[in-house]
């Protein structure tokens, strides 16, 4: 296994971090959470990342993309992590992205996917119901009067509604959700929106078919993506905590010379290197060996969420009461990590599907 | 770019040791030092030690990467352990690193062929994690030195031949800077071993007592009181290659772990099919980790992995444990291994496929794990060496 990032790689890596740090950092976000105008904060920021090429960065040459892949976009994704940008590039770049080149027909991908990797189009997907877990053959198999999904991201800010529908036994299907209504469903992570969203069976415009299992396969690809949100986000929290804990003075020396401390500051390093490499491994599966998506994903999930609500709990603990302020970026962290553990599969489930890959259950 | 896939070198590297581990693995019952010893002598012969050591002195000469896959595919494989583990992963390294041209030739083909046993004098009853505290006294007297004291915590010092010591050159200098490093021939008049009795009830480590023993300054490895640097190389290195082969025995572990639990007559509990889905993790994760910080582990990073493994090892032994329900406590066959000062005991919590008896039980990988914690450098230590050196935290 070579995990060693090339030219490229630590190009887009470096850049992005420059670009975030000048574009999002702290301010931005906090006007995006509080200001008026905040929607235009992202919106700005939306389209600066759109000149970058970042939501086609997964899309295929053949739709104007740049055609790469898992492993260029979890580098990427630790740096949009770790700056806690909203979840249009998550919604749109990965999973819109995937589901269409999963699911969709010939002339729906040509149809919607350029202007998705351009920018200018704004997707995303509902796949959970209520009911269904985290788990895709759980949803209900005949569509009733009205569709109803949950826990979509970014719905709010989206031009593009998909919806990705059991068909009954192992099929699906992705479909656009006319004239559908969001209702905000008030998640803890208060950088990104999960809304709940209704469409009428009479207004779902099938794009195509496919199983189940690629369902999963799509859920899979965005599970890595989120995990390395949630790895750069861990790292960054370590990096906040370090610089804390060298200039905090009590008892007339740094709070980082006590051992109780620099101990919690091993644990979250500790946590990140084993969390980084799940994500890694995961994400070159993903692009080398999709057979063993499944179990690579839930590694790198199961791995990412014990590591990021680890580190986002003990960077608040070390920051002592300074951390528990609002005024403070380590709850939205925190938050983050909390929302992201429950979303795609929390730890149990992806052990458990571990479990049953093993023969266990 | 492939990430997971071998090169074309690397895959036949890989066909080539798989295909000669397959027709030659034996099965060695973990007490047999002879028959390990041989089994040592073949895999050298065979040209599958020293991987990464230079050529002239019985090495390779190739790079982590066919490391990494010997790892794998002794793991696979499920190799015998190693004998001369100190000699391999510790002393020899470390001579690699600071030794002269007359040493490396003299003692590093014999480590590889196991002719010539190594353990490493460190650590005394008053210096443990405070390793500068060390006491064991070097007097100059012409040619030779005059050693004294006590090593302890010794492993395999009941079957060394060598000692790769630290000793105190100069009392009144400050402490870090009278330490000398030499290697002892552990048959020189004057040392004597006696074995300690473990939790395990085994005996992999000992008390080493050098009582006015004579040794050559020819044998001193580096200038003299420079020892604590080389000390602290050793250290790096011992670690870098613990980690490597750590991450060998916690995938040894989980495939014992995966292979009781598919033999239980009961199916396991949801809770816990999800633990050994989290030693699962555990494994791969490490290993892979062991791979991505490859070039980083000489440095003092390699106590991330060191403290990682530990914790993950723990974890695995108390699942493998509970798996067993009720029969959890009781001792299987041969129960404690009996210990006396007479017994020259090779322990090892690597597994031979032979042991069908108590060494071979989660009970004793459950109480030998007690030490990962302690042994190399105990958490404690590392966490705080993790915080300092690599986090760049402030020193009290």
């Amino acid at each position: 296994m070579d995990f060693s990032l090339n030219e490229e790689q630590v190009l887009l890596r470096d850049s992005a971090r420059e670009f975030l740090g000048q574009e999002w950092p702290s301010a931005e976000l906090r006007r995006m959470l509080d200001a008026a105008d905040g929607a235009a904060a992202a919106g700005a920021l939306w389209s600066k990342m759109s000149d970058l090429g970042w939501p086609g960065l997964l899309v295929s040459e053949d739709y104007d993309g740049l055609g790469l892949g898992m492993f260029d976009l979890a580098v990427l994704m630790e740096e949009t992590g770790a700056a806690l940008i909203p979840g249009t590039l998550h919604a749109s770049g990965l999973l819109a992205a995937s589901a269409l080149e999963a699911l969709a027909d010939e002339n729906s991908c040509q149809k919607y996917l350029p202007d998705i990797a351009e920018g200018k189009l704004k997707a995303t997907v509902g796949i959970y119901e209520p009911g269904s877990g985290w788990t895709p053959m759980m949803l209900a198999p005949e569509a009733g009067e009205a569709v109803t999904k949950r826990y979509v991201p970014d719905a709010a800010s989206a031009d593009l509604i998909l919806f990705v529908n059991r068909t009954g036994g192992n099929g699906a299907q992705i479909a656009i959700a006319h004239e559908s209504k969001a209702e905000d469903l008030n998640s803890m992570d208060v950088t990104r929106s999960l809304s709940q969203v209704t469409c009428s069976a009479d207004k779902l415009e099938v794009l195509g078919e496919g199983t189940i299992a690629d369902v999963q396969a799509v859920i899979d690809r965005a599970t890595i993506g989120l995990s390395a949100e949630l790895i750069g986000g861990s790292a960054r929290v370590l990096d906040m905590t370090v610089e804390y804990v060298k200039s905090r003075k009590q008892f007339g020396r740094a709070v980082g010379t006590f051992q109780a401390v620099q101990h919690k500051a091993a644990d979250m390093l500790i946590g990140i290197e084993k969390g980084r490499t799940g994500v890694y491994y995961a994400a070159a599966v993903a692009d080398e060996r999709p057979d063993d998506l499944a179990r690579a994903a839930s590694v790198a999930k199961a791995t990412a969420n014990q590591t990021a609500v680890s580190v986002g709990e003990l960077g608040i603990q070390l920051h002592g009461g300074l951390g528990f302020t609002w005024e403070q970026d380590l709850h939205l962290y925190l938050k983050r990590a909390k929302a992201a553990e429950f979303t795609y599969g929390d730890t149990r489930w992806h052990l458990d599907r571990i479990a049953h890959g093993l023969g266990l259950s | 770019m492939t990430r997971l896939q071998d090169t074309p070198a690397e895959a036949a590297f890989r066909e080539r040791l798989r295909t000669w581990l397959e027709a030659n693995t034996p099965s060695i019952g973990k007490h047999d030092v002879d028959a390990l010893k041989a089994w040592q002598r073949t895999l050298h012969e065979a040209g599958w030690l020293g991987l990464t050591w230079p050529a002239e002195y019985g090495g390779q000469g190739l790079g982590f990467r066919e490391q990494a896959i010997f790892n794998e595919e002794a793991a696979r494989a499920r190799i015998p352990p190693s004998i001369n583990n100190i000699g391999l992963m510790i002393a020899g390294p470390a001579l690699i690193a600071v030794g002269s041209e007359a040493h490396k030739k003299r003692y590093l083909p014999k480590i590889l062929s196991a002719e010539e046993i190594w353990c490493q004098g460190f650590s005394e009853p008053n210096a443990g994690s405070d390793l500068a505290a060390l006491q064991t006294r070097a007097v100059d007297d012409g040619d030779d030195y005059v050693i004294t004291g006590q090593k302890i915590w010794t492993s395999n010092s009941l079957i060394a031949d060598y000692i790769w010591l630290l000793v105190r050159t100069d009392p009144d200098a400050p402490r870090h800077k009278g330490i000398t490093a030499l290697v002892v021939d552990m048959k020189s008049p004057g040392v004597t071993v006696k074995p300690l009795r473990q939790i395990t009830g085994e005996a992999e480590f000992g008390e080493v007592f050098f009582d006015e023993v004579r040794v050559p300054k020819a044998n001193r490895v580096g200038a003299e009181n420079d020892g604590w640097i080389i000390g602290m190389k050793t250290f790096t290195r011992e670690r870098a290659n613990i980690s490597v082969a750590l991450s060998v025995r916690l995938q040894q572990q989980f495939d014992r772990l995966l292979d009781t639990v598919r033999n239980r007559d009961v199916p396991l509990d949801p809770q816990q099919a999800r633990d050994v889905a989290q030693a699962y993790v555990d494994s791969e994760c490490l290993t892979l980790t062991c791979e991505r910080m490859a070039d980083r582990l000489f440095g003092f990073e390699s106590s991330v992995v060191k403290v990682a493994w530990a914790e993950m090892n723990q974890r695995l032994q108390r699942i493998g444990l509970s798996t067993l329900g009720p029969d959890a406590p009781m001792l299987s066959a041969g129960g404690f291994d009996q210990v006396d000062d007479t017994t020259a005991t090779f322990g090892t919590e690597a597994l031979a496929e032979d042991d069908e008896s108590y060494a071979k039980s989660w009970q004793f990988g459950y109480l030998r794990a007690r030490a990962n914690s302690i042994e190399g450098g105990t958490s404690e230590i590392l966490r705080s060496v993790i915080a300092e050196r690599v986090l760049g935290l402030p020193r009290k």
